[in-house]
């Protein structure tokens, strides 16, 4: 993880560059620098590995005070990929990737696994290409290559400087697919920098969109489009952009207000006799302050007519706040096999529920849209 | 200092004059690098502007005296004063020289020889040789009571050596042969400009030289002319020497040229060498002087 | 034909000191350019890590007018201080060799790709490994290049240095010239030559060897 608190950057002749910035980078996560030229997203990028040093504040790698680590030490612990590739054109693919294991010192046998491994990684034939030069390869090979050199002595943190700006748009679109994949096995701490606010919407986890050396705001892609913070963020991130992220439904627009309930201190058989009323098979459970904390379904209450329906209810593990987007709904109804999720608000008080029918509802809601204008 | 670098220049002279000379009105008078030649230039020059009506323009530094050769031989140059022994310069078929150390017959044959090839006139000397001999410091000859080339013998393998460019390679009268007629060499020899070989010795790093027999530098650095009990060395004696279709144009020129024959003996020679190289005077001056003194001019 | 057989004696007779004159030439050339290598490869590095452009105007300049001074004049103005024979040649030829060598290494780091660099330091070389592996190799080719033609010019310009008694293939032109003698003047003129050659060649497979794709 990696925390900047209150950085700034004054330069000698008194431009100040970066102004106050606080952000943290979780573990694992993408987090994407954006903004126009000259906003200091690339200075702040490069004070992570002391390329660039800063004027106030303070910068902890995994609590870690960076001002107390040598620079050269440093940057061998973290990857670093830009622009321009910079594989260097006088060694061989082979010698490229090993850098910084070199540097590092380990023995050759380790490095010649670690090579091998990282071009298999990226689709090239460690026997076809460990041997060539960089101008033997096209610009996509290369900048797999710079990208693998990054990842070669297994650093926890990779700086991407706008790594794949220079390609063509179809090389462009492979590489971020590759560097979803390949985040998803090695899950690295990314900070990337970029303008192309496409490319940051696809791959972010985080978002950082800076102006003028400040943090205009930051947040999911989701929440970014869905509420821009001010017009800079609604012009940088444009209509058309705008729309789109209106088109995708948040879960208050799905969740279902409308369920019968028990209370927790009830028996069972008060429970079998409303579902038989109602005609349902499943109740939400309320707590005494009346928060909903579980389902109890037919299933868990045959043959336990004894008991109260806390002892035998479902309680729920995951919910979602408002606001949220139903691609994290889904995401998370999917991971963990979900039949519903509860809704919150800010202060975790229970507002509705994501159910399968009331999703199926608005799926059919706007794909019947769509097949009507199809007709 | 500046002789070496207007040697250089002197090349390039030559190409020039190949292209603007000719004129009808013009002598050209060309000498080689060391100074009596190039008094023996002014003499002659003040000599003609003042008895005729043709200007005179004097070539100096010119690197060689076969260059000398083939300039007049082409027209480019008129007049230069010569020396017997560049006879045996490489100029004729074997067959034709024979090699002399004879005063007399070295000059013969150079008469004779270039007369028929180049139809060069080639006057008789002008009083004065300048030839190779071998120098040393004064003072090391007395302590060692060193007299000629000879004596020098026990002691050559310890003892520096400069000369000449061309005196290392020449085939009579350079070192190999010298190697050969006295049965010994030097340390170390090695070839330079006349006036290094001077500075050489004066900054001792050369303890033998082949001095030319007018320097002056001789007498100013106190060194001594081993005398040459071998005989090896050939004469060397100065002549003016021009085209013979030159003086059938007009035989003032030959009238001048032969007025100076048998005038100038070696200490006169060296006297004035000694005016312009260590008294640092114009050479035109000290020509002018001369003419003066000599009561040639008025 | 007859020319070629008088050739062929005089190089069975003078055969000793004609290797004599090439290896004195030889020896001047390469002492030379090796002092001027030591001296302006470091110093060209130097001049890419410093900021000041006065010093490198300064260098850069001094340099020059070393380059500027017609040799013969280098040559006598060396006497003085360092007294006739292969010493001052030495000198004054190192002179020479100081600019091109100097230009070509300073253009060859110069030229290094700064992204290049940007990734090394990014990665974690360290200023010293950077140079070593990274900006010298790349920069090679240009210094092998400055080393060449460097190598060629001096070989040429050391024929002059005969006239203040350094010996060398120059002896032989100037003593042929001296008295009339064409094969002397024509042995030195082509040896010369043939060693400029012969230099260029060498210089040239190790300049491929070297280089990268």
């Amino acid at each position: 993880m990696i925390r900047l608190e209150g950085v700034e950057k004054v330069y000698e002749d008194g431009f100040q560059a970066l102004k106050d910035i606080n952000l943290e980078f979780k573990e694992g996560e993408i987090n994407v620098l954006i903004g126009p030229s000259g906003c200091g997203k690339t200075t702040t990028m490069k004070m992570l590995n002391k390329l660039i040093d800063f004027t106030n504040g303070n910068i902890f790698i995994n609590d870690k005070d960076i001002s107390t680590i040598d620079a050269i030490d440093l940057r061998r612990t973290i990857g670093y990929v830009i622009q321009h590739i910079g594989l260097f054109p006088h060694m061989t693919i082979y010698n490229n990737v090993a850098a910084v294991p070199k540097l590092l010192k380990w023995d050759k046998e380790r490095i010649d696994k670690r090579v091998n491994e990282l071009l298999n990684m990226v689709g090239l034939d460690p026997e076809t290409y460990a041997n060539r030069f960089p101008s033997e390869l096209s610009g996509g090979q290369q900048q797999r290559i710079g990208v693998i050199r990054a990842l070669a002595a297994e650093p926890s943190i990779i700086l991407m400087d706008e790594p794949f700006s220079a390609l063509d748009p179809i090389s462009r679109e492979q590489l971020q697919d590759e560097l979803l994949r390949l985040q998803k096995e090695i899950n690295k701490t990314i900070v990337f920098v970029t303008h192309d606010m496409d490319e940051a919407l696809k791959i972010a986890d985080q978002i950082i969109l800076m102006k003028d050396g400040v943090v205009e705001q930051k947040g999911s892609p989701e929440e970014i489009l869905r509420s821009p913070a001010s017009d800079f963020v609604k012009d940088f991130i444009g209509q058309d952009r705008l729309q789109q992220g209106n088109a995708i439904p948040v879960v208050d627009e799905v969740m279902s207000k409308e369920f019968v309930s028990i209370e927790e201190k009830q028996s069972v058989t008060d429970a079998i006799d409303l579902m038989k009323d109602k005609q349902i098979d499943s109740l939400m459970v309320l707590s005494n302050s009346h928060q909903v904390t579980g389902k109890l379904s037919l299933y868990d209450v045959i043959n336990q007519t004894e008991q109260m329906v806390a002892e035998v209810m479902k309680p729920f593990e995951q919910n979602i706040e408002s606001g949220a987007s139903l691609s994290a709904a889904l995401h998370l109804i999917k991971k963990h096999d979900l039949n519903e999720l509860p809704v919150v608000d800010q202060d975790q008080q229970f507002i509705g529920i994501i159910t399968r029918k009331s999703l199926i509802h608005v799926m059919s809601k706007s794909y019947s849209l769509v097949g009507n204008e199809g007709k | 200092m500046k002789k070496i670098i207007f040697s250089a220049v002197a090349v390039l002279v030559l190409g020039f004059m190949s292209a603007c000379g000719g004129d009808d009105n013009t002598i050209e008078i060309g000498t080689q690098t060391y100074t009596d030649p190039k008094l023996m230039a002014h003499i002659v020059e003040g000599l003609i502007e003042d008895q005729t009506e043709y200007e005179v323009n004097i070539t100096k530094d010119i690197s060689a005296s076969p260059q000398l050769i083939t300039s007049i031989d082409q027209e480019e140059l008129d007049i230069a004063t010569l020396y017997s022994g560049e006879v045996y310069n490489n100029h004729f078929d074997e067959d034709e020289v024979e090699y002399s150390t004879d005063t007399e017959k070295t000059l013969t044959q150079a008469q004779q020889l270039f007369n028929e090839h180049f139809d060069f006139k080639w006057y008789d000397s002008l009083g004065f040789q300048n030839k190779y001999t071998i120098a040393i410091e004064n003072e090391f000859a007395e302590a060692n009571n060193i007299e000629t080339i000879s004596d020098l013998e026990p002691y050559a393998g310890e003892l520096r050596f400069g000369t000449d460019g061309s005196w290392l390679e020449r085939s009579n009268d350079g070192y190999r042969a010298f190697q050969e007629a006295y049965g010994f060499e030097f340390a170390d020899a090695r070839g330079l400009q006349i006036e290094l070989m001077y500075e050489g010795v004066e900054s001792d790093e050369l303890d033998v030289i082949t001095a030319y027999s007018v320097d002056p530098q001789i007498l100013e650095l106190d060194l001594k002319v081993l005398e040459d009990d071998k005989n090896f060395f050939p004469p060397y004696s100065a002549s003016l020497v021009t085209r013979n279709n030159l003086l059938e144009d007009d035989p003032q020129i030959d009238e001048i040229l032969s007025s100076l024959v048998g005038t100038i003996d070696e200490e006169t020679m060296t006297q004035l060498i000694y005016e312009v190289d260590i008294n640092e005077r114009d050479e035109q001056e000290v020509a002018q002087e001369y003419l003066q003194e000599q009561g040639l001019i008025e | 034909m007859e020319v070629l057989m008088d050739y062929i004696e005089f190089w069975q007779e003078r055969y000793p000191s004609i290797l004599e004159y090439t290896w004195q030439h030889l020896f001047v050339s390469l002492v030379s350019v090796i002092l001027g290598a030591v001296l302006a490869i470091p110093l060209g590095i130097y001049l890419t890590r410093i900021k000041s452009k006065a010093i490198k105007n300064i260098t850069f300049n001094v340099t020059n007018i070393f380059q500027t001074i017609p040799t013969i004049a280098l040559l006598a103005l060396m006497i003085p201080l360092l007294g006739i024979g292969m010493k001052p040649a030495i000198v004054a030829l190192f002179l020479y060799s100081l600019l091109p060598l100097l230009r070509n290494t300073f253009a060859g780091i110069q030229s290094v790709d700064p992204e290049v660099i940007e990734s090394a330091k990014g990665i974690g070389y360290s200023p010293i490994q950077r140079l070593m592996q990274i900006e010298i190799p790349l920069a090679f080719p240009y210094i092998m290049s400055g080393l060449r033609i460097t190598t060629v010019y001096i070989i040429s310009w050391a024929t002059i240095a005969a006239v203040i008694g350094a010996g060398g293939l120059g002896g032989m032109v100037i003593a042929g010239l001296g008295f009339n003698d064409k094969f002397l003047i024509f042995t030195g003129t082509i040896m010369a030559v043939i060693m400029a050659l012969i230099a260029d060649f060498l210089m040239g497979i190790l300049e491929k060897k070297v280089a990268y794709k």
